[in-house]
């Protein structure tokens, strides 16, 4: 049969997009190759009853016409940003967030430049990404800029994170009971679980060409008048699609936009707990930075730790607690081949002895630990280079800077992390392209 | 043209497999789930279908055992395969009992044998009496048709924790182990070890199975989150399900993995009476531990499969519960309990984990201080099995009284068992039936 869409990934993004297509009365089909929907908003035993949210803690907050559309009733703890950036009095962000969601208009840069420029008076701009550490006559908005997310402090661009909706997590469970929120909230609409799309069909006609389905990986086809993808702009434009098949502008875009670099995870489980509480940063050196450049393993890279068990008790079972510890500007690809166990273990050990200092007794009570390199981010979730921000988070890369959810191709729809709607809030990017979609029919 | 050829009802082992031939087949297949994922099973696999295994390609898509072969223990015995190496560590338990041990299982698996063949050629129509050509072997299966297990294996051993250890396998599918044909679920049983994987149960590496059995019905679709509330049916033909959000879904062939009496109170049929069912329960350890490769069951004597039968009826938990203990892995224990009541309140729950987690630390000393979490599996509980069942040809007990409405769970089988097979035979009996064909498809 043929679908109104096809949504490939069953992420935030994809469910969000199949459930409002669903909801105004199109037949929707979503194509995922894992075994279970729920991207990255997974929480899993990583250790005998030790859960922890696999890929990220925290995740932008739930725009609420999302909330609403969707009725998710999911218990967020929101952590709002010291100073109200989000909503400033004059209005200039919270109006620049609601034209980046409203999918008809590009968002030019000089309202992206009206709105930054009242929050940080003085500062070069635009012509140097904003690191955070330019920040520091602000300490809290730097600490609200580095909070949720590794990002090196000295890294250019990292200041931008500024700009994404305040971070939130569920009360219980982890992310992965918002997954099972929004998967539920799509439960209307047929999925394919642990089959890849392969290639964008795109068929030419008198009025140009268009996407018309998705070739599935075991050569199948699944026929669809539009097509959604939630992958990142570089593997959906540079992978998905048969060789010339897009206007060569839009390939030349794709294959100029830049990837913020991977990262590493480490799910350590204790035996008692952490002696901490609150989540801290330990920065990176020069030598881990001139490592990501180099594509070796860096030794110092900026460490974001986690106690996760603190803010949510059924992660860890009682007496237990559960760290999380997100390092920043991991490469994706080494020099010297591929992400061997030697290496993943020279990383965590590395990772283990500044936690150690930092936290004496976390190697003693240590029970069981698990490494998630960029390599298994981009194999278990397709983000292109480990990045889940879907690009890099510089001046040239945000907000209207951004892809927009419609692309040079009638029918092919960008609902995944790159577009201008994602770091603005889970699911915006899916509801962006959905009713982009709503609009051209 | 309509949307879906076929609906699986349940994303279970067997309803993977359904959905997986019939989407093999080119049909369009809709799985709906109750859950927001595929669950996962746990425990051993009893006797998983070669035929199913190979015919999905099961093994090249991922699925890994961490043992093919369970071999029966009970506290300090194991029941070796190789019937030499079993009767010599009976020893212990006198000298009668490991004489009679070989002369045991050669008997079991003679008669196992002869209903090998009806496991193989389960798609074949027609009564057992082709499967037991001879008369002498008919004569032997009416006499045991009117046999308890309990009396069964009373007339070859004496010890009765060993006939406890051996009822464990007989008290499946809600039989009472005295109720006459309970010695036959011993002889199908051995006939599933002999014609399934290797052995009597397999301990798939936790996750592949479900992995592999996706990737096999990688064409079919998903709905999870869906939770069907009714069986549409018009004049005996099925014609679609409601789901608990009113939406009706239409096709014209539903297999369903849940029970029969489950199924059948979907289709608005007054509710079957099953009020025995087992329990499986996951216990996760914070450290390895060493447990041997064995399906340990815990019953020290035959007497207490009745009075957990009795109590099991009446709706309560007995005192003292058969259970069997195998390792999923290093740190992941499995726990059936049988029989129990099919329905059970959350303080039941509570319950049967402290008796788990207590007959496991009884086992393995200091056990219970490593214990970090507690999971249950929804019983599969069914209708009882009845000797009729038992050697009734397979086409019975899948189809229903509704055409188009098949049932491939494990409920199928004459013992409840994950083999996988009740879905093979369900879902080759649906790929020829004319509601399939004679709409176009197209």
């Amino acid at each position: 049969m043929r679908y109104d869409a096809a949504i490939i990934g069953a992420g935030a993004n994809g469910l969000t997009a199949a459930a409002v297509l669903q909801r105004a009365g199109l037949s929707v089909l979503v194509i995922e190759r894992a075994a279970r929907p729920g991207g990255r908003l997974i929480t899993d035993d990583f250790h005998p009853g030790f859960a922890a949210s696999l890929f990220a803690d925290r995740m932008p907050a739930i725009p609420v016409e999302i909330m609403a559309t969707l009725e998710l009733a999911i218990p967020l703890q929101i952590e709002s940003p010291p100073h109200d950036i989000c909503l400033r009095r004059d209005g200039a962000l919270a109006r620049l967030f609601a034209e980046a969601r409203t999918p008809h208009r590009r968002t030019p840069l000089a309202r992206l430049r009206r709105a930054i420029m009242p929050v940080l008076p003085g500062t070069a701009w635009p012509g140097q990404d904003l690191a955070a550490r330019a920040l520091s006559d602000w300490p809290d908005l730097q600490a609200w800029a580095l909070l949720g997310r590794a990002t090196d402090p000295d890294l250019a661009g990292s200041a931008m994170t500024l700009l994404a909706l305040a971070g939130a997590e569920p009360r219980r469970g982890g992310l992965g009971a918002v997954g099972e929120a929004f998967i539920a909230a799509a439960a209307s609409a047929p999925f394919r679980l642990g089959l890849e799309a392969s290639e964008i069909v795109v068929k030419s006609g008198r009025f140009g060409s268009r996407a018309s389905g998705v070739l599935l990986a075991d050569g199948s086809h699944v026929e669809a008048d539009a097509v959604i993808s939630t992958l990142d702009l570089k593997r959906s434009a540079l992978a998905l699609f048969p060789w010339a098949a897009l206007p060569p502008a839009m390939t030349a875009s794709a294959a100029q936009f830049r990837m913020g670099g991977g990262a590493a995870r480490l799910l350590l489980a204790l035996k008692r707990p952490s002696g901490c509480s609150a989540p801290f940063l330990l920065p990176g050196d020069d030598a881990a930075r001139a490592a990501f450049r180099r594509g070796a393993v860096p030794l110092q890279p900026a460490l974001l730790i986690d106690p996760v068990s603190a803010r949510d008790a059924s992660l860890a079972p009682a007496g237990g607690a559960v760290l999380t510890v997100t390092m920043a500007g991991i490469p994706a690809r080494l020099f010297d081949g591929a992400w061997t166990p030697e290496k993943r273990a020279q990383l965590a050990a590395a990772a283990l002895r500044r936690i150690e200092a930092a936290l004496p007794g976390t190697l003693a009570a240590l029970a069981g630990i698990r490494v998630i390199a960029p390599p298994d981010m981009e194999a278990q979730l397709g983000a292109s280079e480990g990045d889940l921000d879907g690009g890099q988070l510089a001046a040239d890369q945000m907000l209207g800077l951004r892809p927009d959810a419609r692309t040079m191709l009638p029918g092919f729809y960008l609902g995944g992390a790159s577009t201008a709607a994602a770091p603005l809030g889970t699911g915006a990017a899916g509801y962006t392209a959905a009713l982009s979609l709503l609009a051209d029919r | 043209m309509r949307k879906h050829d076929a609906l699986v009802i349940g994303a279970s082992v067997a309803g993977l497999a359904a959905a997986a031939i019939l989407a093999g087949a080119g049909k369009r297949v809709l799985v709906l789930e109750q859950q927001a994922a595929p669950p996962e099973p746990i425990g051993p696999v009893y006797a998983l279908d070669p035929v199913l295994l190979s015919q999905l390609r099961l093994s090249v898509r991922g699925l890994r055992f961490v043992n093919r072969d369970l071999p029966l223990a009970l506290p300090g015995i194991v029941l070796d395969r190789d019937s030499y190496a079993a009767s010599r560590t009976l020893g212990s338990l006198g000298e009668s009992d490991a004489k009679a041990w070989t002369p045991f299982r050669r008997e079991v698996h003679a008669l196992a044998r002869q209903l090998r063949r009806w496991w193989w050629s389960a798609l074949e129509e027609g009564a057992a009496d082709w499967v037991l050509e001879r008369q002498a072997a008919r004569d032997y299966f009416a006499r045991l048709s009117l046999t308890g297990a309990d009396a069964f294996l009373a007339a070859h051993f004496q010890s009765e924790a060993l006939i406890a250890a051996l009822l464990f396998d007989a008290s499946a599918g809600g039989f009472h182990v005295s109720e006459p044909g309970s010695a036959l679920a011993l002889v199908w049983r051995a006939a599933q070890e002999m014609a399934g994987l290797e052995g009597a149960a397999a301990m798939p590496v936790p996750g592949t199975l479900v992995w592999s059995l996706i990737k096999a019905a990688a064409t079919a679709d998903f709905r999870c989150c869906a939770s069907v509330t009714g069986i549409a049916t018009k004049a005996g033909v099925v014609t679609g399900v409601r789901l608990a959000t009113g939406e009706v879904i239409e096709a014209p062939l539903v297999l369903s993995s849940l029970s029969g009496g489950a199924t059948m109170a979907l289709t608005g049929a007054p509710p079957l009476q099953n009020r025995v069912g087992e329990v499986r329960l996951l216990i996760s350890l914070r450290e390895k531990i060493a447990f041997p490769p064995v399906r340990l069951v815990l019953a020290e004597r035959p007497g207490i499969y009745a009075d957990a039968h009795e109590a099991a009826r009446s709706g309560r938990l007995a005192a003292e519960l058969p259970m069997e203990l195998a390792a999923a892995a290093p740190d992941k224990i499995t726990v059936t309990l049988r029989p129990v009541p099919a329905m059970l309140g959350k303080d039941d729950h509570a319950q049967l984990a402290a008796r788990a987690v207590q007959a496991l630390s009884r086992q393995v000393p200091g056990a219970a201080a490593l214990v970090s979490g507690v999971r249950f599996m929804p019983s599969t509980t069914g209708a009882r099995a009845t000797l009729a069942h038992l050697l009734a040809p397979s086409a019975v007990r899948v189809k229903t009284r509704f055409a188009g409405l098949y049932l491939c769970g494990a409920d199928a089988e004459p013992l409840a068992c994950l083999s996988g097979r009740a879905a093979r035979i369900a879902a080759a009996l649906a790929l020829k039936d004319p509601a399939l064909n004679s709409e176009g498809s197209e």
